[in-house]
């Protein structure tokens, strides 16, 4: 109930500052865009649609979700609200769920509006996006909500610029998990024709990234929905337990963090 | 009224810089028993360590050295917080929800059944005189009216034990009294008062004992009537005596010591001010 109390109210604040009305607008702007764009048939502007929506939701998604995330707890320390919610019977780590829960059902909210516009729009070119295009959706929010976790995390012990900044970051670097791992596997090659120090150092630190940042590759649905590929239960099942690994490992640090967190 | 509501021992905090070396000491070696039913003043300038002394007996900060107990428990325990109000120095409170918003939510922490909680705000909405302004955001709240709100809301779990700190900064002589009346009203039902101010006529009013903090030192301690009664001089009240029984008063008085003043007793400026305003008003 207290925890409850923490996300409602982190939501109420949230919907205050007007955020469904500006995301949905920029969205709805997005959807007109894709009706003036040129296809070859109505079967391909359906496609289009689906990629522009799945792109939007995730840029949308993922500046809501940092942002909040971002602002929500170093807002309430810098206005000192924290005085009077944490002289409440209510544990740190509660607190923390309870702001992470209210920031991740505004996201839920947001890409629930962003899909109802999709759908509409595609009803309107007498298309149909099928269940796949809510499969990607659904995806999309577990990648969504590991980076609300991320964020909160980071706000535990960073400025709000700063934890935005780093979740950014993590975000864009576990899209590129590929590439780091060709160029570890690129430094192998050469370091086994000059086995230097330098070399074992650049390869280390690029394989930690690697590794310890999430692959959001793993959530990635775009290209199933566009071929028409019917996501697998099981590719979801994995995406789902990949980001409630990463999800606990986030706010077991972030609590253990706040826990010894003083409020000068 | 044994009981100890509030003990500490050699309560201690260093605030450190980023390379973790001293900066400042702002409090030192603080022993402290605070009895149940009583309402307890910290007095100092600012920056004696008021404000630091409450936040370690409520775990905002951790001490450096030395410990605490707070109803029973250490300081900080969580489930101590259900039986503990909190007015902090500032109201900052979320400045989109309204009054009974507001005190929903903080009910709704401790845990309070929704119709309870309902029914504890408007009573509390009521007692500091917030009626009219409940549908208002605490945006757009005054000083002295988030004052009052941050008092409500410091009131919502009926605590056992309530901190207050500067709880009449910003407000009128009215919001005041009507502060100190609800902290003696608090006493008479048997619950426990820290209440840290600057505000000298504040702690006089309604404390029973003060201790006066300087540079996060404890200098000076006790009941508030020893403190202040100058042990060395009495003071008769005579009403409206002849001036020829003055007169004799005075040579008799003279006989066996010395008269250091006689005068017409004054009233306080509040209680000037409150009569004034209370005229007004009838008129």
């Amino acid at each position: 109930m207290r925890i409850i109390g923490i996300a409602k109210y982190t939501f109420k604040e949230a919907s205050r500052k007007k955020i469904f009305f500006v995301v949905g607008l920029f969205f709805l702007i997005l959807m007109v865009c894709s009706q003036f764009m040129e296809v070859i048939s109505p079967e391909d502007r359906i496609k289009l649609m689906v990629r522009l929506s799945i792109a939007g939701m995730t840029l949308f998604g993922l500046i809501s979700a940092v942002f909040l995330a971002a602002t929500s707890l170093p807002k309430e320390v810098e206005n000192k609200q924290i005085y009077t919610t944490m002289t409440k019977p209510l544990s740190r780590w509660g607190f923390l769920l309870g702001k992470a829960m209210g920031v991740i059902s505004v996201i839920a909210l947001l890409l629930f509006i962003m899909a109802g516009l999709c759908m509409i729009f595609a009803y309107f070119v007498e298309g149909s996006i099928g269940l796949n295009f809510f499969k990607a959706v659904m995806m999309l929010f577990f990648k969504l909500t590991l980076m609300v976790f991320i964020t909160v995390m980071g706000t535990t012990f960073l400025s709000f610029s700063v934890s935005a900044i780093l979740s950014l970051f993590i975000f864009f670097v576990g899209h590129m998990t590929e590439l780091l791992e060709d160029i570890v596997k690129l430094i192998a090659l050469r370091g086994e024709e000059i086995p230097g120090l330098w070399e074992r150092m650049v390869r280390a630190s690029i394989e930690l990234f690697a590794r310890a940042f999430p692959d959001f590759r793993v959530f990635s649905a775009s290209d199933f929905v566009i071929n028409q590929i019917a996501i697998p239960f099981l590719y979801m099942r994995n995406a789902f337990f990949y980001a409630l690994i990463y999800i606990l490992i986030s706010f077991a640090i972030a609590s253990l963090v706040f826990k010894h967190r003083q409020f000068t | 009224m044994n009981e100890i509501a509030i003990k500490t021992n050699n309560l201690t905090k260093v605030y450190k810089n980023f390379w973790g070396r001293p900066r400042v000491r702002a409090l030192n070696r603080l022993n402290l028993e605070i009895h149940r039913g009583e309402i307890f003043g910290l007095l100092g300038p600012n920056g004696s360590g008021k404000t630091t002394a409450v936040k370690l007996l409520l775990g905002l900060l951790f001490p450096t050295y030395g410990n605490s107990r707070v109803l029973g428990a250490p300081a900080g325990d969580v489930r101590t917080y259900q039986k503990i109000g909190f007015l902090p120095e500032e109201s900052y409170f979320y400045r989109f929800l309204n009054a009974e918003e507001i005190l929903d939510f903080y009910g709704r922490l401790f845990g309070i059944p929704k119709k309870e909680r309902l029914k504890k705000s408007e009573e509390l909405i009521n007692l500091t005189g917030l009626a009219d302004a409940k549908k208002r955001r605490l945006g757009e709240y005054s000083k002295g009216m988030a004052r009052r709100i941050g008092l409500a809301q410091a009131l919502i779990n009926d605590p056992e034990l309530i901190f207050l700190d500067e709880p009449t900064s910003g407000m009128d002589p009215i919001g005041c009294r009507e502060i100190k009346d609800i902290v003696l009203d608090f006493k008479r039902r048997g619950k426990t008062t820290l209440l840290c101010s600057h505000l000298l006529a504040d702690v006089e009013d309604v404390c029973d004992r003060v201790a006066i903090l300087h540079k996060g030192n404890l200098i000076k301690m006790g009941a508030v009537n020893d403190l202040l009664t100058i042990k060395d001089i009495i003071q008769f009240s005579i009403k409206t005596p002849s001036e020829e029984a003055l007169s004799r008063i005075k040579t008799v008085l003279n006989k066996e010591s010395e008269v250091v003043e006689i005068n017409h007793p004054a009233e306080t400026m509040e209680e000037l001010f409150l009569e004034t305003i209370k005229e007004a008003d009838k008129n």
